[in-house]
């Protein structure tokens, strides 16, 4: 579980633990460093490893499972949904989430949104260099 | 869980508290800290019965009635707790006074402490332990620690605070730490308490706590919020500042918040 080192949240961050352990869970998943019906790490593990309330560990996975990136089986643990097919209703969520993320991380850019949109549809070869 | 409606406590002449009010939440895992001599083993002892209050009242909530001493634990640095017995004897007694159907001993088998050692042979940190392992057994609702966990070594640290995620993982458990140090429990705490002479400077969740603290270098201070504290350093201004949108800066851990608070005290006169 070397993906597991990729995990961090700073305790210097102005941002709640809860919300820095989801985006670092949906980062190493949207990376593809997990694959499709991968075991996540027990609760109790994560708890112990990062000395956190394993109440708000709990609240990361059930809000990853919500955002579609994670399922649960009974009884068993929490795993990886790669798989978009599979997502269902889950799968809008997802499309939020992830433009979320990556909405926030190109404003940090400061770039504005039609700089964004234009090398959006560049990179998904809609469009030709020479449109610039 | 425990709520402390105007309460006073002096020793002798000498005045802790005079009118504190304070509600601990069910569920919730709460650090208090301060200035040595703020008050806090003392409130601690008043929440945990040990201490009665000279004024106001201390009110339990039904899930800890009608015996909250059963339901309460309370574990301090002053262990004095059956020194003349052996550990074994120790368990035995806790398990009848509190009418326990199985004792936890998972800490101990952790730990290797001898059973028939005398109490008063044991070190501090293995006394601590011992403490913990009897107030497991209790399956306390509500947990209050003073101060122990930083006079154990590295293992045994490890082994305590394990042993609480777990339980806490299992089962429903309010806790507050009284610390000075709190470097491998700040990720376990929801909120914080603050105090200072008996008064309660700072009463916040972490996160809201965390998102208006910052810290930076410049000329000098920003003009926005509340400079808790600024010093000069090879020729610039450290600040700190506290307010609700603190704006630039970069973000602090909760150490450095609290070193704040209370340097600004310091400079304000204790």
């Amino acid at each position: 579980m070397e993906w597991l080192n990729e995990i961090k949240v700073d305790a210097r961050s102005a941002l709640p633990l809860l919300h820095q352990f989801k985006e670092a869970f949906k980062r190493v998943i949207v990376a593809g460093l997990l694959r499709q019906d991968e075991k996540l790490p027990s609760i109790r593990y994560l708890a112990s490893r990062y000395k956190v309330h394993p109440n708000t560990m709990a609240k990361v996975y059930s809000h990853l499972e919500l955002e579609g990136f994670i399922y649960a089986r009974a009884g068993s643990g929490y795993y990886v949904r790669l798989d978009p097919e599979g997502l269902g209703e889950d799968k809008d969520q997802r499309l939020t989430a992830l433009c979320r993320e990556f909405w926030q991380k190109t404003r940090q850019l400061d770039y504005g949104f039609d700089e964004v949109s234009a090398r959006l549809q560049e990179v998904a070869g809609l469009k030709g260099e020479e449109d610039d | 869980m425990i709520e402390l409606r105007q309460v006073a406590f002096a020793y002798g002449k000498k005045k802790i508290f005079s009118g504190l009010d304070l509600v601990l939440n069910a569920s919730e895992t709460t650090l208090i800290t301060g200035i040595n001599g703020a008050g806090k083993s003392t409130l601690l002892r008043l929440m945990a019965g040990v201490l009665l209050p000279d004024q106001g009242e201390i009110i339990y909530h039904e899930a800890l009635m009608p015996r909250p001493k059963k339901w309460i634990g309370f574990i301090s640095d002053a262990l004095s707790l059956y020194s003349d017995l052996t550990v074994q004897e120790t368990l035995n007694f806790h398990q009848k006074m509190f009418a326990i159907d199985e004792m936890d001993e998972s800490l101990l088998e952790h730990t290797k402490i001898d059973r028939k050692q005398k109490i008063n042979q044991l070190s501090i940190g293995q006394k601590t332990i011992v403490h913990f392992s009897l107030i497991f057994s209790q399956r306390p609702k509500v947990l209050l620690i003073d101060e122990v966990i930083h006079g154990l070594d590295a293992y045994l640290r490890q082994c305590v605070i394990d042993r609480l995620l777990e339980f806490l993982e299992n089962q429903e458990l309010t806790v507050v730490f009284v610390n000075l140090n709190f470097h491998d429990i700040e990720f376990l705490v929801d909120r914080i308490i603050l105090l200072k002479n008996g008064d309660i400077l700072v009463d916040e969740s972490l996160d809201v706590l965390k998102s208006q603290v910052r810290r930076g270098l410049a000329k000098e201070a920003p003009k926005r919020g509340q400079i808790l504290w600024q010093r000069r350093l090879g020729g610039e201004t450290e600040w700190y500042i506290h307010g609700e949108a603190p704006g630039e800066g970069e973000g602090v851990n909760l150490t450095e918040i609290v070193a704040a608070f209370i340097a600004g005290e310091y400079k304000h006169g204790l």
